[in-house]
């Protein structure tokens, strides 16, 4: 795994703190202040990140599955339509962040192991289920009416995604009655066996 | 613009309170039946109560819908082995979002909505699966186009794990139907009370 990395919000509290403790209290309020807007930024940019790093895996996934399983019929149509799907969501979720003044995150290092369509689609499951878990875990956080527009647009293509996969696979496409989200550490731990690890943003 | 700043239907909830003196709760069925064609400026969910609760009481209204649909299709004898448990599971999650959303409801001073009367094409398999695709969709655009207003934290969140089982539940019946997976293509569209109360206009008694 890769070492964690301060977000710009918590390295400036670290310097107001630090100047605080030399200087005393009044000089340092205006540096807070600015570094908490910057955290609420960051939180902002932080949420959209985590929905792009899904999105990038699942295209990733989508990619190889084509190369590797060659897919025909209703596998092939779902991989196509899917991968077209997540394409676009990329393309949205990076012009959002980069409007917001945030970088996006790059695409990582994925291993996917699977010897056959059975198995490809028990992991896209489960990527596609992190995601979509991602999504409602994040959009809570997200205060701008753009962003948080698009996820909640996005979440619920992902649940139709979900639900497809898992037709598919012959099983249940809503086993439960509800999705709950999952933090931004519980989602990048689920889909750790495909990237290896994750820089914290 | 921030969240529950009016990102619903044009004009915000807290400005629509300042300019109606505060929305008095309807009863779901009134608030159906006279749902279409109203001022779509403001986020009509205000019909079914103040706040959170109304758009938590247009959410449950439509839940019971739901469920009302897949009781009398489960007692149809038009469906048997997958699609009948299927149906059976639905409804089942249906009654399950009814009863945490009827929870969140009461917990914030509100009382649920009586179910709405309602009434289903069951004459064949098709008319009752075109009947679920629309029902479904609906619901899941419905709870979209709600999530932006929303601003109890707890009320939120039980929103947005419903919206997505909606989904799966609309891409089951659209994939039944031989239909696209995805509706509206790559980005889900929120539809706003009124739409929504136009869908299901024909499955409810007047």
């Amino acid at each position: 795994m890769q070492g964690l990395r301060l977000t710009r919000g918590e390295a400036l509290l670290r310097g107001a703190l630090a100047a605080g403790a030399a200087y005393g209290l009044p000089a340092i309020t205006p540096y807070v202040r600015t570094a908490l807007a910057a955290g609420e930024e960051d939180e902002e940019v932080r949420a959209l990140n985590l929905a792009l790093s899904f999105e990038l895996i699942e295209r990733k996934f989508y990619e190889e599955a084509k190369k590797r399983l060659k897919p025909t019929g209703s596998l092939g149509q779902m991989i196509d339509l899917l991968a077209e799907d997540e394409r676009q969501h990329i393309e949205a979720l990076t012009a959002q962040i980069e409007k917001l003044g945030g970088t996006p995150e790059p695409e990582g290092e994925y291993a996917f192991s699977y010897i056959d369509a059975y198995e490809a689609l028990r992991h896209l499951r489960d990527i596609e289920y992190a995601g979509l878990r991602a999504y409602n875990g994040a959009i809570p956080s997200v205060k701008s009416e753009e962003a948080l527009k698009l996820m909640a647009s996005i979440a619920q293509i992902e649940g139709r995604h979900v639900a497809a996969v898992r037709m598919e696979r012959g099983g249940t496409p809503a086993p439960l009655a509800f999705d709950p989200g999952q933090s931004n550490f519980q989602a990048r731990s689920s889909v750790v066996k495909f990237t290896g690890g994750w820089e914290a943003q | 613009m921030e969240r529950g700043s009016g990102r619903g239907e044009g004009i915000s909830r807290r400005r629509l309170l300042v300019l109606g003196g505060g929305a008095a709760a309807v009863a779901a069925t009134g608030a159906l039946a006279s749902g279409c064609g109203e001022d779509s400026e403001a986020n009509e969910a205000s019909r079914f109560g103040d706040g959170d609760v109304g758009i938590l009481n247009y959410a449950l209204t439509l839940e019971h819908l739901q469920s009302d649909f897949y009781s009398a299709a489960a007692a149809s004898g038009l469906f048997s082995g997958v699609d009948q448990q299927t149906i059976r599971e639905f409804g089942n999650q249906e009654e399950e979002h009814i009863e945490a959303l009827s929870e969140l409801v009461e917990r914030l001073g509100g009382k649920p909505p009586a179910p709405p009367k309602t009434r289903f094409p069951l004459e064949s398999p098709e008319a009752a699966l075109q009947a679920a695709a629309a029902i479904e969709k609906a619901a899941a655009d419905a709870y979209l186009g709600q999530v932006p207003d929303l601003e109890d934290p707890a009320a939120l969140e039980k929103v947005l794990a419903i919206h997505t089982v909606e989904g799966r539940h609309s891409t089951a019946i659209e994939t039944r139907l031989g239909r696209s997976i995805t509706p509206d293509g790559p980005f889900a569209k929120p539809a706003t009370v009124a739409a929504t109360l136009k869908t299901v206009e024909p499955f409810m008694e007047s």
